[in-house]
């Protein structure tokens, strides 16, 4: 049994227990609310171990891709870490102080901009969204301790 | 009705109300192309002016915003893959491939001139149906539109890429994320916990951005690559004219399709890109270029839904039922404006409504032409390796999610979708059928409620209903032989 | 329909009149007293409503943004924000946890928040009665069935065999029709699922259902053609709450019997006891549209705001708009408007339990 295969039937078996729990879940729905889910979930189930047999069946065949949890993680994994950093950094400082510095820093860091170049096209998106913002009546996700924008 | 259509549109090329409808134009381009705004976005912004405008004006400026939403929403769709707005989501299926190849440019012009089109005929079958609409509308109950959503649902099995189990289950698993939220006809909140944010459900332009945007950001990064896999890149300009012409029945079928579906009230302008997308696969001779840059999936798509604004304003219009939230919108503002749609919409006040016709036309000509003058510099966005755009579109997006319910649910369903998405796209599973069940679990719960406890079972019985089923059936069994004659995978 | 298409057509000469009748009205700000703090000058109120643009609670509140500036002084702006999410639950609390007390903005009311808060629904952090009344507006509906019933007046409907009602949820602003029915024991059968009011309409229209109730506006624009070409017949009216808390005619449709009158013909007496508690509280959330300030706002602003309304009420030109886009209705200002809401406000657990109960019984459903 290679990696892949190991990974996509875990991955049948996630999605099947996200199932089983909104199945167990609609139980406490009236009638008529819980028919829909109830149908949907074990329709799902029913083809989910189709194909959990589908996909074990296959395992000869090539399977497309290598294994996700591995070099492609690897790969990935700094940049769900920027990501992370600029959702935490929305939370503290809020919106447009987070995005200036993470514009800038990504651009500069990983983009290999010069720093200025980064500077400036961080600058001129914060500009751009708070013409927006003013414009469209936009709102901003506020900063926990401080957002100057707010 | 002729005499009365010049009127209106020596009314509309008046300077004075040709500047509003310019000023719209450009809102709704700018809306357009934004990830994640959309019409409620632009409308909302227009109308605070509306109030004690001229009311032809202030028309020409509302509808001239929608007209062209579906026209620009097309560059974020085709060049990085992210939907500009919920009406081109089956745009990117064989829109962004082409980009991959670098014939950005070519999609582009194929997508701008089959929009024009279909916002033309769009218009023009609005006004050549007027007089007999309403009878038309009326014919459609409850049973009738369970079918038409079941219908679609079929469509399914030609989007499921190499394995077609997966679709079917990505199609029940959008249907899950549907259910999220109140249900749609008792005062239950299905699977909310304490969350207020859950209670209304995920926004559709959330699961769109999230499922397609993220994924292939991130992998855009990983890779350290542009969009663009070549180099060179050919501008196509003449290519995509050529490519809509040679379509010419395809844009003339979508069109019709986009009209159809949006003036039927209560399946919803989203659908109509995927049936459209659907319909052209199962007319194509040779679909083994479907989900790999095969130009009739970009037409299709973007003919019927500029086609689609056309058709949505019918029962807006003639009944005062908005079909989408940027036609709720607009049916406030001409509340605000002191016109009541309704029957009357074709007698006294027939000014207004061939106003919207002009509109709609004129601004699809308008929409196209600057976003043919803006497409050659803004495709060379698909040669810029992703590290150097991905921080900016990355804020855009986030700031375009936020925008949907202003809540910080909006980041984190985002966030957590975008995961899901990668997953998908890690583990070989489509992601266009989860956004089709998503988008047409509610119809299918709210008309099978309401058609089993007014009619009981009779309504199996209607011959509408038994004729749309056998029309499912049939797609349904075309689906899965296209499948076996090795359909290319699709997403 | 005809005041509007008159208006029109001269946009510019209306423009004028209305920055005139402006002018004029400010003259005699100016020159009256007490009541005018001058708060707002060079201010922006924001009106908080709690939906999605589109729809009637956003019409309104936009109504009042785009028409009562002038009223409010010199450079004084009104500015409608929306904060859509769980029913209008989302945007309450934060009006209540989160807005400033300084007088900047007041809390857009409407039926669907009233309904959450009535039934006790998940989330709700606010409580009206709490806060300062500015302004009311109780717009009303009426009901009416499908000519090929063979209906002609009220009384008949006890006569028809299948009497079916289209509605969108229990706890939707067609609720009001249904404690109606409850009140007049009507048997009925009710099919729940439309999106809105508006589809329910297209119902009738296709013979799905034969009853309905549509509030003014659209009740004008779309039913009343449907009157004229002989295929609806009007039956009654909800009633509306007048600045005393009665139910009174509907002034949009002073033609039609109220719920009460019907009441009376059939049965010979007032209605009274648990029934008509109920019906008047789910009519006073259901029919009435009202901003309301923060308690602790300053008095000056809660005095302007008042004012400015009652001022706007007095201006033929203000209200002559208003008869258009809102329908024949009064604007009830201050503790009229607390009057008005009171059947809900104040409603008892008697009456909370009996509704909870009958429609249980009669619809399955919980509220």
């Amino acid at each position: 049994m290679t990696q892949r295969l190991r990974e996509e039937l875990l991955f049948i078996l996630v999605i099947a227990a996200a199932m089983v729990t909104a199945l167990a879940l609609s139980a406490e729905f009236p009638f008529i609310a819980r028919l829909m889910p109830q149908v949907v979930a074990i329709s799902a189930l029913i083809l989910l171990a189709v194909e959990l047999i589908n996909t074990w069946r296959r395992r000869s065949a090539t399977m497309a891709g290598g294994p996700v949890w591995g070099s492609k993680l690897r790969r990935t994994a700094p940049y769900f870490a920027w990501l992370a950093a600029l959702y935490t950094g929305i939370a503290l400082v809020g919106m447009l102080s987070a995005a200036l510095l993470f514009t800038f820093l990504f651009a500069w860091r990983v983009g290999g901009m010069r720093w200025w170049v980064a500077a400036l096209g961080a600058a001129a998106l914060i500009v751009a969204l708070m013409g927006f913002g003013e414009a469209f009546n936009l709102r901003w996700p506020e900063g926990f301790f401080l957002d100057p924008y707010r | 009705m002729l005499t009365a259509a010049f009127d209106a549109l020596a009314l509309i090329l008046d300077p004075s109300r040709l500047v509003f409808m310019l000023l719209g134009v450009g809102v709704g381009l700018v809306v357009g192309v934004i990830p994640g705004l959309g019409g409620v976005v632009g409308m909302s912004l227009l109308l605070p002016f509306v109030y004690g405008m001229d009311p032809h004006a202030a028309i020409a400026m509302l509808i001239g915003m929608a007209a062209v939403i579906a026209t620009s929403d097309t560059f974020p769709s085709i060049l990085i893959g992210v939907p500009g707005s919920a009406g081109s989501q089956a745009t990117i299926l064989d829109g962004y491939p082409m980009a991959q190849q670098g014939q950005a440019g070519r999609a582009l012009s194929a997508a701008f001139s089959a929009s024009l089109v279909g916002g033309l005929i769009g218009a023009l079958v609005l006004f050549a149906i007027l007089p007999i609409a309403r009878p038309l509308v009326l014919a459609f109950q409850s049973p009738h539109l369970f079918m038409f959503t079941v219908l679609g649902l079929c469509f399914v099995g030609l989007l499921s890429g190499k394995y077609p189990f997966r679709g079917i289950l990505a199609t029940l698993l959008g249907m899950m994320i549907a259910m999220l939220g109140s249900a749609p006809t008792t005062v239950t909140f299905r699977y909310v916990g304490d969350s207020l944010y859950l209670m209304d459900g995920i926004p559709l332009a959330i699961l769109a951005m999230g499922l397609f945007a993220l994924p292939e950001i991130l992998d855009l990064l990983a890779d350290n690559r542009a969009v663009s896999r070549v180099k060179t890149l050919s501008s196509g300009w003449k290519e995509g004219i050529k490519d809509t012409v040679r379509n010419r029945w395809l844009v003339l079928r979508s069109s019709a399709l986009g009209v159809t579906i949006g003036a039927i009230p209560g399946l919803g302008g989203s659908v109509v890109d995927w049936l459209s997308y659907g319909q052209a696969v199962q007319s194509a001779k040779d679909k083994t270029r479907f989900g790999q840059g095969d130009v009739r999936g970009v037409i299709a798509p973007e003919s019927s839904n500029n086609a689609k604004e056309g058709g949505s304003l019918i029962p807006t219009m003639l009944f005062g039922i908005p079909g989408s939230g940027t036609t709720a919108v607009l049916l406030g503002g001409l509340i605000l404006l002191g016109i009541q749609p309704g029957p009357s919409m074709l007698t006294s006040e027939l000014s207004i409504t061939l106003t919207i016709v002009w509109t709609l036309a004129l601004a699809n000509v308008f929409g196209a032409l600057a976003c043919f003058a803006l497409s050659r510099p803004i495709s060379r966005l698909s040669t810029v390796p992703a590290s150097k755009f991905a921080p900016f579109l990355l804020v855009i997006m986030l700031v375009g999610a936020y925008q949907n319910t202003q809540q910080w649910g909006d980041l984190i369903a985002f966030g957590v979708i975008g995961l899901i998405g990668w997953l998908f796209k890690a583990y070989d599973w489509p992601r266009a059928p989860v956004l089709i069940g998503f988008v047409l679990a509610p119809s299918i719960e709210r008309y099978l409620t309401i058609s089993s406890s007014r009619y009981g079972w009779s309504w199996l019985m209607d011959p509408l209903v038994i004729l749309i089923g056998i029309i499912a059936v049939a797609v349904l069994i075309a689906g899965i032989r296209a499948k076996q004659k090795g359909l290319g995978g699709a997403s | 329909m005809n005041n509007a298409s008159l208006t029109r057509g001269k946009p510019m000469r209306r423009a004028m009149v209305l920055l005139a009748a402006t002018g004029l009205t400010l003259g005699m700000v100016a020159k009256s007293q007490a009541e005018v703090t001058g708060f707002y000058e060079g201010k922006t109120l924001e009106v908080l409503i709690p939906w999605a643009p589109g729809g009637g609670a956003d019409q309104w509140g936009r109504y009042v943004a785009a028409t009562l500036g002038p009223y409010l002084g010199e450079n004084a702006s009104v500015q409608a924000v929306n904060r859509p999410g769980a029913g209008g639950v989302q945007g309450s609390n934060e009006f209540h946890l989160r807005t400033r007390s300084d007088g900047r903005t007041v809390l857009l009311q409407s039926a669907g928040q009233v309904f959450g808060y009535m039934y006790g629904s998940q989330g709700v952090r606010y409580d009206f009665r709490d806060y300062e009344p500015i302004v009311a507006m109780a717009q009303g509906g009426a009901v009416y069935a499908r000519s090929d019933l063979g209906v002609e007046t009220p009384q008949d409907l006890w006569e028809v065999d299948e009497l079916i009602y289209g509605e969108v949820s229990p706890q939707a602003i067609g609720s009001m029709a249904l404690a109606a029915f409850v009140l007049l024991d009507l048997p009925h059968q009710v099919v729940f699922g439309y999106e809105s009011r508006g589809p329910a309409r297209l119902a009738l229209e296709q013979g799905e259902t034969n009853l309905d109730f549509q509030t003014t506006t659209p009740y004008v624009a779309s039913v009343v053609p449907l009157i004229e070409e002989g295929l609806a017949v009007p039956l009654f009216s909800l009633g509306i709450f007048d600045a005393n808390g009665e139910l009174v005619r509907d002034p949009a449709f002073p033609e039609l019997p109220t719920v009460a009158e019907v009441y009376e013909e059939r049965y010979g007496e007032t209605p009274s006891g648990v029934a008509w508690d109920a019906y008047r509280a789910v009519l006073s959330a259901g029919t009435i549209k009202m901003l309301w300030a923060k308690p602790d706002a300053p008095q000056a602003s809660i005095e302007e705001l008042r004012g400015a309304f009652r001022l706007a009420s007095q201006d033929e030109e203000f209200m002559a708009d208003s008869v258009t886009a809102n329908g024949p209705y009064d604007w009830l200002v201050g503790q009229e408007a607390y009057r008005a809401m009171s059947a809900s406000l104040e409603v008892s657990e008697e009456t909370l339990d009996f509704l909870r109960t009958t429609f249980k019984a009669r619809y399955g459903a919980d509220l």
